[in-house]
């Protein structure tokens, strides 16, 4: 197969921030199928499972996708990994996370331009660190550190706002 | 050349913008156009417009 390029990219107006600011999680298996098409998420089919939303404050998280592209075996796939905090290191929270992160993972992230991307669709997602921590001086943080990675064969794919808009979605 | 109402019967088969895309479930990935409906249909791919339902006739109970 030939890959035929379609197109060029001119130079932009520098609108763009980075960072994201929400998370939606859910149990992979909760997915049973998704529509695709041109890289974007058009229909996720999740029996109505209910998504849990992580608010993040500024500034504190990132998704990072690096593709890694091996010419001589003819192969490629994409790493993403998902770094974000949260405050407040309590019971409640670290029996949450422990759960969230040992299992099998379909997370969409938004970023701060308002896209949504979906990670651990093509393959699942997992957690691959939790760093809870104290800090030492007043102003440190008192919280976790969270790491998701996922292994896919494409980078992630963005998902339709209006897909977000039919997710039962709940952050408490 | 068909008749006109099996042309138009298939056309609408799929869900409203979902012809032309892909269909990821149950570890396969199909392209969702007619050709592939039959496959899409024994995946269970939810792609498909829902049958309208026949409407019951009224029947006229009360005796004269």
């Amino acid at each position: 197969m030939a890959c035929v390029t379609t197109q060029g990219f001119c130079r932009d107006c520098s609108d763009n921030v980075g960072g994201i600011e929400q998370l939606y999680i859910l149990e992979r298996d909760s997915i049973s199928a998704y529509v695709e098409s041109g890289s974007e998420v058009t229909g996720i089919t999740d029996g109505g499972a209910t998504w849990r939303i992580y608010e993040l404050k500024k500034e504190i998280g990132s998704v990072t996708s690096t593709m890694t592209i091996s010419p001589e075996n003819g192969t490629r796939f994409s790493e993403s990994a998902i770094a974000f905090s949260i405050n407040t290191f309590k019971a409640a929270s670290v029996n949450e996370l422990k759960v969230a992160l040992l299992g099998q993972l379909a997370v969409i992230a938004k970023d701060n331009n308002g896209r949504y991307w979906a990670l651990g669709f093509q393959s699942f997602a997992e957690g691959t660190s939790l760093v809870t921590q104290t800090g030492t001086a007043y102003g440190d943080r008192n919280g976790f550190d969270v790491e998701i990675s996922a292994k896919e064969p494409e980078p992630p794919y963005e998902v339709s706002s209006s897909v977000i808009g039919g997710l039962t979605a709940d952050c408490a | 050349m068909l008749p006109f109402f099996i042309l138009t019967k298939k056309y609408n088969m799929f869900k409203k913008g979902l012809e032309g895309q892909t269909w990821n479930g149950n570890g396969f990935k199909v392209h969702i156009c007619e050709d592939n409906e039959k496959i899409l249909r024994k995946l269970g791919a939810d792609v498909f417009k829902a049958k309208a339902k026949k409407k019951k006739e009224k029947t006229d109970d009360s005796t004269e």
